[in-house]
């Protein structure tokens, strides 16, 4: 005897649900990654305002890759949330712009780390 | 009503007027750098105009309180410093923009919205890793 389990309890419809909510989740922690990185920067560049032209260089590179360190802590978390989002996937269409998307995110993610790694060579 | 996507929409325009701000800064400070350059040229035709453009000077902080004499600043790095750094926050604003998109993308399905923002996205980066790769190839 068969067990008929999508009949008796709407398998399709919690997943979905959860699904949603995690990454609705995670993609509200991404956004909160950002924008604390960016008020952090905002504030971190009002206060190297009152210092010389030529120290301002240098404390803009340092506080712009601490930047980009947050931007691609969110982009990590954002690569996750598509991962996941790909469970649902309504058509080819959204599945083809999803690719492209996340390879984006990847390749950026990518140039980042290395522009990092390439700052703490330096320093 | 207040919605999460008029709140990211509003956060992303608070992003593109701190980027504009940030342009403008480093505009304003690369104008009162030229002027002091114009001035030492000046100064000695005109040694009078040296001593107020010195006082407004220091007090900008483009001279610094100290030294008397400072080396010569560049000013093609601190433009492409400045303007990296606003590439930085508008880098921020795609990710944030895209979010929004990829969750419309699942409600609304796929809408000319869509490929804007993903070209503004990917011009955005393309321009942000030319400018960087420019001025650590060249050394600026």
């Amino acid at each position: 005897m068969i067990l008929d389990l999508n009949g008796l309890i709407p398998i399709e419809a919690i997943r979905s649900y959860y699904i949603d909510l995690i990454t609705f989740g995670i993609d509200i922690l991404a956004a909160s990654v950002i924008i604390i990185s960016v008020i952090m920067a905002l504030i971190s560049f009002l206060k190297i305002l009152k210092n010389p032209i030529k120290d301002q260089t240098m404390d803009k590179e340092s506080i712009r890759l601490r930047l980009a360190r947050g931007i691609l802590l969110a982009l990590d978390f954002e690569i996750g949330s598509d991962i996941i989002k790909t469970m649902q996937i309504p058509g080819i269409k959204e599945l083809l712009i999803l690719g492209v998307i996340v390879t984006i995110r990847i390749v950026l993610s990518w140039s980042l780390s290395k522009e990092i790694d390439r700052h703490n060579k330096m320093t | 009503m207040i919605t999460l996507e008029a709140i990211v929409l509003f956060l992303t325009y608070v992003i593109d007027v701190i980027a504009i701000s940030i342009i403008l800064i480093t505009i304003g400070q690369l104008l009162l750098l030229l002027l002091r350059r114009a001035l030492v040229v000046d100064s000695k035709k005109f040694p009078a105009s040296k001593f107020f453009f010195h006082i407004f000077m220091k007090h900008v902080n483009v001279i610094s309180n100290d030294s008397t004499r400072e080396p010569k600043i560049s000013i093609i790095p601190i433009l492409a410093n400045g303007l990296l750094f606003a590439l930085e926050f508008e880098c921020a604003n795609a990710v944030l923009r895209l979010i929004l998109v990829i969750s419309s993308l699942f409600r609304e399905g796929p809408n000319p919205d869509i490929y804007n923002t993903i070209i503004f996205f990917v011009g955005i980066f393309a321009i942000r890793m030319i400018t960087s790769f420019t001025i650590k190839k060249f050394d600026l």
